[in-house]
């Protein structure tokens, strides 16, 4: 019949079997000879067992490492506000200033040769003279004399020049 | 299990912050707890020289990291968790060793070892028992050796092994089942 475990246990506990060295043996006086050789095999720790070792670690800090946490927080918050100010700058460095306080703008526009160069390069004069006679900054017949001449075959694309495309 | 007054774990423990003390108070914790320190250890892996050494480590562990031990948790668990911890180790090692699967009909090494000596006596039925529980997983072999040899709480197992109660309750419910079914299939 196979006695319940609860039973065994029982069983080994009144018969002793429950103790921590039931049923192993060790040599006889290991334990006494163990602490001997434990205590005699412990290496020196001096910054544990000298009190001129301890009471240097435990010396008051220095001004420096009292605020030098502080230094470094400020540093790290002074660091993100300037982020923050690059970012916003750039953000902000999108819109162009008004065509009217812009002088080096102004400047540009003004000189033939740049208008020539960069912006009219391949302006269609055509183009040009139909927007113009459409928002009636031209009319036709002041148009044909101004721009036309015997020379210039209809159709072909001139070069305006920049003293009749702005406003004067 | 050890267990020292919480007012004598609070002097030992101020014994050895103090540089003139902690040396003294070191041995003062070696001769109070290597007997009970070496029988779980010993429970774990079998052999007398393996317990031995894994003895020694656990004081010299404890010796060398001293400073962290800061008395929030009484000096037992502290010495305790130190000692399975190198007990498992032990054991990891030897399982690579013997390149022994947990379902393999091979007998463990610290079984062989357990018995390979003559360190072992007593009654058949406390053979037996002990055969079972050699038969039992790491772990529940910890749990149980803790509860039913040194009688410990399951608190304090808990703070040990770092599981929680009723883990712990569950694991020493399934290894006494285990034990159970070990011995009625030798009966």
């Amino acid at each position: 019949m196979v006695k319940h475990i609860g039973n065994i246990l029982e069983e080994g506990r009144e018969k002793g079997f429950a103790k921590p060295s039931a049923g192993l043996k060790v040599p006889d006086g290991y334990f006494e000879s163990f602490c001997e050789r434990m205590e005699a095999a412990l290496p020196a720790r001096p910054e544990l067992e000298s009190p001129e070792a301890v009471a240097e670690a435990q010396r008051p800090h220095t001004l420096w490492q009292k605020v030098r946490p502080y230094v470094y927080m400020a540093a790290m918050f002074a660091g993100v506000w300037c982020m923050l100010q690059i970012f916003t700058g750039l953000s902000n460095s999108g819109g162009l200033q008004p065509m009217q306080d812009n002088a080096v703008m102004a400047n540009a526009l003004s000189n033939d040769e740049f208008m020539r160069d960069y912006i009219f390069d391949d302006v269609n004069s055509w183009d040009l003279l139909d927007e113009m006679m459409e928002d009636g900054s031209l009319d036709s017949d002041s148009a044909w004399d101004a721009f036309f001449s015997e020379d210039t075959p209809a159709g072909q694309t001139e070069t305006v020049s920049a003293e009749y495309i702005l406003p004067q | 299990m050890v267990s020292i007054k919480p007012e004598e774990n609070e002097d030992l423990t101020a014994q050895l912050r103090d540089p003139v003390t902690v040396r003294s108070a070191f041995s003062k914790v070696v001769r109070l707890y290597s007997e009970p320190l070496y029988w779980q250890i010993r429970r774990m892996v079998g052999s007398h020289d393996d317990a031995n050494d894994i003895l020694q480590n656990t004081f010299l562990k404890a010796w060398g990291s001293l400073e962290n031990f800061r008395g929030e948790a009484k000096l037992s668990t502290w010495l305790y968790k130190i000692a399975v911890n190198e007990s498992l180790s032990f054991l990891e090692r030897e399982k690579r060793r013997d390149a022994v699967s947990l379902d393999s009909d091979e007998t463990p090494s610290y079984v062989r070892a357990l018995y390979a000596d003559d360190s072992v006596d007593g009654a058949a039925l406390q053979q037996k028992l002990m055969r079972a529980i050699a038969s039992l997983p790491e772990k529940q072999r910890i749990v149980f050796n803790m509860k039913y040899f040194d009688d410990m709480k399951y608190e304090q197992m808990s703070e040990i092994l770092g599981t929680s109660v009723g883990a712990l309750k569950a694991s020493f419910h399934l290894a006494t089942k285990k034990i159970e079914q070990y011995i009625g299939n030798c009966d």
